[in-house]
């Protein structure tokens, strides 16, 4: 019974990790808009929120993983589940990074870029948000975990393709190059969110293989 | 000397015990889903409740197949299994102890002459083709019904990891008292009628009997086995063949231990026989078969492109292979036990033609005119008689038939037998009546005894062979052997 009792307060501990995760993708995309539309206090306030999130986030795994060596939990899956856990964090620190690059560099956003930019970030919350739901589906129901991570490659996609016409806009632009690349290397911070969440993903659909009977 | 002659028992059992693991419990020991020590528990306990509660079933068979009747000659049998196992073990073959001890008895009996019952062997020999065929069959089943369950189910991760654990502790359970209960005849069945143990008696109403004190102290020494030696060869069978997850090994051991369990269990196969079904025998099966055919179930479940064939037609050669090497063993060891260290390895099986056994032919019209030479003449071995019956013009079924009436068994019926002995809850109260009725009566032949009751009661005949009195012949059957075995006596002047 106690080591059900332990096995309980795991599961209750990767759904908060993941809940962390998911909210921090939501809030990304408040950043962003609070962002654009130059209110910087409640940026601020997003941001903090954001910092907090992933550093409970890194805690939260710090414990997961002890937990699962420390009760020898799936010997046979916890490679991959410690794997999914350290990518999937991986997608909360970026979103720290992308939001406190912001938060301090305050780049200049030209209006032509705006539209695709908020579509972009759109498509990365959406990203982040099918991940999670995909990451759950492994640990509560694998068999549903290929209905998310199709989203999740789809997301990142289209991520990818509003990440490359942003940079051909800003490179056709009249712009100083300084800004080029200041606003190049922020947009590849976003973009890189993505491309997390796809290697999880990635991993996500090999595991369910694994899982299998 | 006589408890000294165990000991090749108690090595064949040791090595069963270090061997056994991997079949019971290697998947879930190497995935670290249990604890070694655990485990080994776990199967120690029940690997000596199966033996106990269950053994005698698969015991009675390998009696049938070779009545190994001296110490030395058990010593010897048990011996050469267990080098033969040593040997293929050397050349990593996984091949079980029943195949080995077989083997060995059949080789007995060519050493002593002694008659080998082909009607068990091939019982015996077609449990070994059913076997990996019928645990292929449930894993089959097994695997449907756990993957359908599974893909219709949601269960967490965690939780699934859970239930894996607690599966495989009970299916270490089951499958440690399967291995117990099917197995020990293996061990300990060729001790069973050269037993240096006697019976002990708990007050007035409970007796350990010689049998049971064995089949513990083999249960033991397979205990000792997995507990010492089965760590370092914790690999489980059957892991090069195919890969094993927690939850496949699950799937695995359960239908593995379900083949050995039913072929061994006396209480199924009289619901079987009740149910007009046919009932499989009660005897010693490989539990290495069991895991390999449940294997390659799964890999036909799971899609055989997985399968290492090489490996199956290894193992394959070996199931030939072992037997007939214990054999070989066993026959040249009987030798040097008997003629270098002046060791007795058989009692001699006598046939004697008394006036009781010339009468009884004649009643059943064999023409005992062509059998003048055999009058009044005893031979000492089933193999003595069978070169003396070859110069005489008989059908062979005659044969058998003259064979069984001379068989001596000397029998002494006996009150205080048949209140503390028999196991009586398989006899009526008319058929204990009976039973007192012929108290202190003396039978040198088996079929005296069913006379004499068949002249008491009608109820002591045989019914004609048909599908409706199946159970009731099978039961009868079950009451002569009983009471041959409670009324035997050991000690009788055979002139």
């Amino acid at each position: 019974m106690a080591f059900l009792n332990k096995v309980k307060l795991l599961e209750l501990k990767i759904d908060e990790f993941l809940d962390l995760v998911s909210e921090s993708g939501i809030m990304f995309e408040q950043v962003i808009s609070f962002f654009l539309e130059g209110e910087y206090n409640l940026m601020n306030q997003k941001c903090e929120m954001i910092r907090a999130h992933e550093h409970k986030a890194d805690e939260y795994r710090k414990g997961i993983e002890q937990h699962l060596y420390k009760y020898t939990l799936i010997p046979e899956n916890r490679g991959d589940v410690l794997s999914i856990l350290e990518n999937t964090d991986k997608v909360i620190n970026q979103i720290k990074t992308a939001v406190m690059s912001l938060l301090i560099e305050k780049p200049n956003i030209p209006d032509f870029i705006i539209q695709y930019m908020q579509m972009m970030i759109k498509s990365t919350n959406y990203a982040v948000e099918e991940l999670i739901k995909a990451a759950r589906a492994f640990f509560h129901n694998f068999h549903l975990v290929n209905d998310y991570t199709h989203k999740v490659l789809f997301y990142e996609k289209e991520v990818d393709d509003f990440s490359e016409k942003i940079r051909k806009e800003i490179f056709d632009s009249k712009i100083d190059l300084t800004h080029k690349l200041h606003l190049k290397q922020v947009i590849y911070e976003i973009e890189m969110i993505s491309d997390h969440c796809q290697e999880v993903a990635d991993r996500l659909i090999i595991y369910t293989i694994k899982r299998q009977l | 000397m006589n408890y000294i002659l165990l000991l090749s028992g108690l090595f064949l059992g040791w090595s069963l015990g270090a061997n056994v693991a991997g079949t019971v419990f290697g998947t879930a020991v190497e995935t670290k889903m249990l604890k070694f020590k655990t485990a080994a528990w776990v199967a120690s306990i029940f690997v000596v409740l199966g033996a106990v509660l269950q053994g005698g079933a698969t015991s009675s068979t390998l009696t049938k197949l070779g009545s190994v009747n001296a110490l030395a000659g058990s010593f010897t049998v048990a011996l050469a299994a267990a080098l033969s196992l040593f040997f293929m073990a050397r050349i990593r073959i996984p091949v079980s102890s029943t195949q080995a001890v077989v083997g060995a008895i059949v080789g007995w009996n060519f050493f002593t002459g002694a008659f080998t019952d082909f009607s068990v062997l091939a019982g015996i020999l077609s449990s070994w083709i059913v076997t990996p065929l019928l645990a292929a069959l449930f894993t089959l089943v097994i695997f449907y019904f756990f993957n359908r369950y599974l893909n219709n189910n949601a269960i967490h991760i965690f939780r699934l990891d859970y239930y894996t654990r607690i599966g495989l502790l009970f299916a270490c359970a089951f499958g440690a008292y399967s291995i117990g209960a099917n197995n020990i005849a293996s061990v300990m069945g060729m001790f069973v009628d050269a037993s240096p143990f006697s019976d002990i008696y708990i007050g007035s109403f409970y007796t350990i009997s010689s049998t049971t004190q064995l089949f513990v102290i083999g249960a033991i020494a397979i205990g000792i086995g997995i507990f010492t030696y089965s760590q370092k060869n914790i690999k489980t069978v059957g892991n090069d063949l195919f890969k094993l997850s927690p939850l496949t090994g699950l799937i695995v051991v359960i239908s593995s231990s379900l083949v050995l369990f039913i072929f061994s269990s006396k209480s199924l196969a009289n619901l079987l026989t009740f149910l007009h079904l046919p009932a499989l025998p009660l005897v010693p099966v490989s539990s290495s078969q069991a895991i390999i055919g449940s294997i390659v179930g799964l890999s036909l479940s799971k899609g055989i492109q997985n399968m290492h064939y090489n490996v199956l037609g290894r193992i394959s050669i070996g199931w030939i292979v072992s037997p007939v090497l214990a054999g070989l063993i066993c026959f040249f060891s009987l030798y040097i036990v008997q003629n270098v260290f002046d060791q007795t390895v058989y009692q001699p099986s006598y046939y004697r033609f008394d006036s009781f056994v010339m009468q009884k032919l004649e009643d059943e019209s064999v023409d005992i005119k062509k059998l003048s030479t055999l009058n009044g003449r005893t031979y000492e071995s089933s193999y003595d008689l069978r070169n003396e019956l070859n110069n005489i013009e008989l059908t062979p079924r005659k044969k058998q038939k003259i064979a069984e009436y001379s068989f001596l068994f000397p029998l002494r019926v006996d009150s205080y037998k048949i209140e503390y002995e028999l196991e009586k809850e398989y006899f009526t109260q008319e058929d204990i009546e009976n039973l007192h009725t012929l108290n202190k009566k003396v039978f040198y032949h088996k079929w005296q005894l069913n006379d004499a009751l068949i002249e008491l009661s009608e109820t002591w005949l045989f019914k004609t062979k048909n599908l409706k009195n199946n159970t009731f012949n099978k039961e009868l059957h079950r009451k002569y052997d009983l009471m041959y075995q409670a009324f035997q006596i050991k000690a009788i002047s055979i002139d």
